[in-house]
């Protein structure tokens, strides 16, 4: 008889064993796949972001391609412009602008073709976050003209707009 | 009399571990599969349309000249060009637009990118001249966005087409 109720205590304390680690396995189960949900809104989150402020340059009248005060051809970017913004991006005022419009980011444009030696990326905003957990590039091909070397065409190259965004 | 009754708890013991385990793996491919968000949609959309406009006004590289892309598919069907480009014009093409596809869609989302760029000659052109048609494989299953560029020639309409698929 004793034999007996030992073996039912016995299987008892197996049952519930078994359904503690099932409950550990659960637990375990949704806290990664919220985890993960959580992780993909955040990646979302600063994926629309890059492609806002990519958006926003990609419309900036200080970088358009003009002649006679107008556009020439929409995703045609003036080299000399995209040089002289950097160095306006850094003044006084209009830092305060252009981190209304980019917040934390870098935005650059590498020329991809004709290939040239040695040519680095041309910053045209660079603000970067002290801590960050991830950087999202977001890639746009662009035309980048020169019209001092060509005036009349242009020398256009095939560049990228890559702007990253701090998350 | 215990044992089959045993037996058949073992059984069922067996099955509902089996089919824990089965859920497991449809909950492990379906509930953390990355779907695309509405940004990457949105730039998959817009990257057909952009490169291939970028690239048919980009600059050829073409010796002492400021020929653009959409000049020298204009001057390929021609028997005799004007343009100081390396002949035969539609190598020079493809090798120098696979340049510029090896550093922009081929590592770009971590192979997320497939591609088919074609350029398509109307009937009527030179027998010597193909078609060009450059991929990195396009999955026929996958879903696509198409652009397609007309280019007036002497010959007709020379269609360049892009097809990115995700």
């Amino acid at each position: 008889m004793r034999n007996k109720a030992q073996i039912q205590m016995g299987e008892n304390v197996i049952i519930l064993f078994i359904f503690f680690i099932l409950l550990i396995f659960a637990v375990v189960f949704f806290t990664r796949l919220q985890a993960t949900k959580k992780e993909q809104v955040i990646g979302a989150d600063i994926e629309g972001r890059g492609l806002q402020i990519a958006q926003r340059v990609a419309l900036l009248p200080e970088l358009q391609c003009t002649k006679d005060n107008a556009i020439i051809t929409p995703g045609c970017y003036d080299e000399y412009s995209a040089f002289a913004l950097d160095e306006l991006a850094r003044e006084g005022e209009n830092k305060v602008y252009y981190f209304d419009l980019f917040g934390f980011s870098t935005v650059s444009i590498y020329k991809v073709f004709p290939p040239k030696e040695e040519e680095k990326p041309l910053v045209i905003y660079n603000n970067t976050k002290e801590e960050f957990r991830a950087i999202i590039p977001t890639y746009i091909p662009i035309t980048l003209c020169n019209f001092v070397s060509d005036v009349t065409k242009g020398q256009c190259s095939f560049a990228v707009l890559k702007v990253e965004v701090y998350g | 009399m215990a044992k089959i009754a045993q037996m058949e708890i073992m059984g069922l013991a067996v099955i509902i571990i089996l089919l824990a385990l089965g859920m497991f793996f449809v909950a492990q491919f379906t509930l953390f599969k990355e779907k695309p968000t509405a940004a990457q949609t949105f730039q998959q959309r817009q990257l057909a349309s952009n490169f291939i406009s970028t690239l048919l006004s980009s600059n050829a590289d073409c010796p002492g000249s400021s020929a653009t892309f959409t000049d020298l598919i204009e001057e390929m069907p021609n028997t005799f060009t004007n343009l100081p480009c390396p002949i035969p014009l539609d190598k020079y093409f493809e090798s120098k637009v696979k340049d510029i596809l090896i550093q922009t869609l081929d590592i770009w989302g971590e192979g997320r990118f497939t591609y088919n760029l074609t350029v398509v000659f109307p009937q009527g052109v030179p027998p010597d001249i193909e078609d060009i048609a450059i991929s990195n494989g396009c999955p026929p299953t996958s879903q696509q966005e198409t652009k397609i560029f007309p280019i007036p020639s002497d010959f007709g309409t020379i269609l360049v087409q892009m097809k990115i698929c995700y």
